[in-house]
């Protein structure tokens, strides 16, 4: 390789993901997150500890600083949406200008739901598409089977939210779409550490360790508590066998481990979007955490 | 320290410096207002006004023109008692007529269990959870929290059902008749129980949290529930209004959040042990019931037109990636 033709390549190495929208991206994962631990987590069941009212007060700073988490994030998330849309379009390529047009009609799809023009089913149906085709856009590199999980993950269950909406009745077919669903983000995990490769002792001591983990929480009485967070969280309904999640808890663990620093913001997005439709504010989070996956693909131009 | 500043100001630029302010803008705007940006996305129960009264009966021709919806049921995971989820779904349908909310609920279940008259009996039972009228926020839909109510309506298979005599369940017990039947001698009936008053085979409750649920001094939810080839169908019904501000309301043009739970009662699922849903959205219509078939076809075209088509761009852009990355191989 000649040193003009290494040029573009190691400037394509030296690329974070979405470099614009890189700071507006990293303070929207922090505050989403917070937000899932101290408002979806923390407060939906410290409210439960007997012992409450003795640790009110810290309960009451937490659920503040919870609520101001979920503000800033919903403001980090429109500004972060534009900063994404801008940076796609001005890339250049196709890719950046799919990914423009996907975040815009996303944008224009959450604002019709919110000022309830037409019926809900029409935008849960476009938010659906959406989420989908952002993940089939990211497709083609090392995250392709994680990627294929999310998204028939979320097919499945959004698609069973979507079918009803719609005035179809599933039947026994909608169980079977739940479940596979459910199987689908236990997959993702596993696909995950697949595509991670997680290298060294320690990675896989903290993925055994925490399988272990889980599997004494699910099979003990406090495995209601995490399906009950599961399902509340993530959309997932805790039904199959506490084994299938101890292993995507470990393989989960291994991947987080073996993933670069720069990945985790979009990992840290999809997380706190959950799976399934919820509302207008997780389907961003998805929809900008797939935005960064796909915008991680440096332009045609610097791949050659 | 003012040079670093500047430098990072040259670094970032003023996209940074404008979106800083765009999100400080934007935040203080929500917070100000206290208009949600966000809109709900999840399932939605819709319930249309009927053109004439379903009653209580489950098997009312109204109930096959409203569209039902399946929601996921899920094992009660929060205190204890925990357990339950031996009921993987509930398929639920709402009407409204002349001030009046419907809700039916049908879920499979082999065994009707519809006595709870020997301690190792247990019956099947139903319950919907909306928030109250005076809640501040959306309570957790674990008998709701402090500050944010919650107003259940409970239905118990074994409340049908006229109290059983104690030689039908023990045939070889002899049991002296009480000489008095007047409520002082009957002392839940005397403090209005109203499991011991049986007016009614659904309570109206309230909770503010764990511990704290207790009949509403309103009962007015009335109910019927019927076992037919392996199904329950049971119908809730209530009016809109209610006085007291730990109740809920309904109205026309109005959406509310609501959750299910059900109860196995040969699955020894009592109390706490049932299987119980996340809050859906219930949307009240002011619109007629939908007369024929329950599609609107041109709504249902429409949706699947923009599904595919944006599909069809994630795909073409997943195959120009992919094409892309061997190229770059």
């Amino acid at each position: 390789m000649t040193a003009i033709g290494a040029a573009p390549r190691l400037r394509a190495a030296a690329r974070p993901w979405a470099p614009r929208s890189q700071a507006f991206a990293a303070a929207l994962a922090v505050a989403a997150s917070a937000e899932l631990l101290l408002v979806r987590v923390g407060s939906r069941t410290a409210i439960h500890i007997p012992a409450l009212p003795a640790l009110r007060e810290p309960y009451a700073v937490l659920t503040a600083i919870g609520d101001g988490a979920l503000l800033l994030a919903q403001a980090l998330a429109i500004v972060t949406l534009w900063a994404i849309a801008t940076e796609g379009w001005s890339r250049g390529d196709r890719r950046g200008a799919a990914v423009a047009a996907l975040v815009a009609v996303f944008a224009g799809t959450a604002a019709a739901a919110r000022l309830a023009w037409g019926p809900p089913v029409l935008w849960q149906a476009a938010t659906l598409a959406l989420i989908t085709a952002l993940a089939a856009a990211a497709l083609g590199g090392r995250a392709t089977a994680p990627l294929s999980c999310f998204a028939a993950a979320w097919l499945l269950l959004g698609g069973h939210t979507v079918i009803q909406g719609l005035g179809f009745d599933p039947g026994r077919a909608g169980r079977w779409m739940l479940w596979l669903g459910e199987a689908a983000a236990l997959a993702l995990p596993l696909a995950g550490v697949a595509a991670a490769r997680p290298a060294g002792v320690r990675a896989w001591l903290a993925a055994g360790a925490a399988a272990v983990i889980t599997g004494i929480l699910m099979s003990g009485p406090s495995g209601w508590t995490l399906r009950f967070l599961t399902l509340w969280n993530l959309g997932l309904a805790g039904a199959l066998p506490s084994f299938a999640y101890a292993v995507a808890a470990g393989t989960g663990t291994a991947t987080l481990l073996a993933v670069r620093l720069q990945a985790w913001v979009p990992i840290a997005l999809l997380v706190a979007a959950g799976l399934g439709l919820h509302n207008t504010y997780q389907s961003a989070l998805a929809v900008a955490g797939l935005a960064l996956l796909v915008l991680a693909e440096p332009p045609v131009g610097e791949t050659q | 320290m003012r040079g670093s500043f500047a430098a990072a100001m040259r670094k970032r630029g003023w996209r940074f410096v404008l979106g800083t302010a765009a999100v400080l803008v934007i935040a203080g705007v929500i917070q100000w207002t206290n208009v949600k940006p966000a809109e709900t996305q999840n399932l939605m129960l819709f319930a249309y006004e009927a053109d004439r009264d379903p009653g209580l009966d489950p098997g009312s021709p109204v109930w096959e023109r409203a569209q039902p919806v399946q929601v996921p049921l899920s094992g009660q995971a929060a205190t204890y008692a925990a357990g339950g989820g031996s009921v993987p779904v509930v398929s639920v349908r709402a009407v409204h007529y002349r001030g009046t909310l419907y809700v039916r609920l049908e879920w499979d279940d082999a065994t009707a269990d519809t006595s709870s008259y020997r301690p190792e009996d247990f019956a099947d039972a139903a319950a919907i959870e909306f928030p109250a009228q005076a809640a501040t926020t959306i309570p957790s839909f674990c008998m709701g929290q402090p500050g944010a109510a919650v107003n259940i309506w409970h239905w118990r298979a074994d409340s049908e059902q006229q109290l059983a005599l104690p030689t039908e369940q023990y045939p070889n017990a002899v049991v002296d008749l009480y000489p008095r039947t007047d409520d002082l001698f009957f002392t839940a009936r005397a403090a209005g129980n109203p499991y011991a008053l049986n007016t009614s085979p659904v309570q109206n409750l309230v909770a503010q949290a764990f511990g704290t649920l207790t009949p509403a001094a309103e009962q007015t939810v009335r109910g019927h529930g019927v076992h037919t080839a392996g199904k329950w169908q049971v119908v809730f019904a209530r009016p809109f209004a209610a006085a007291d501000p730990e109740l809920a309301t309904f109205g026309p043009g109005t959406k509310t959040d609501v959750a299910f739970a059900v109860w196995d009662g040969s699955k020894d699922e009592r109390d706490g042990m049932k299987s119980v849903s996340q809050f859906i959205t219930l949307s009240i219509s002011g619109a007629p019931l939908p007369g024929g078939g329950r599609l609107e076809w041109p709504w249902v075209v429409t949706a699947i037109a923009l599904f595919l088509g944006l599909s069809v761009i994630g795909l073409a852009l997943g195959w120009y990636g992919y094409r892309d990355a061997r190229r770059a191989r």
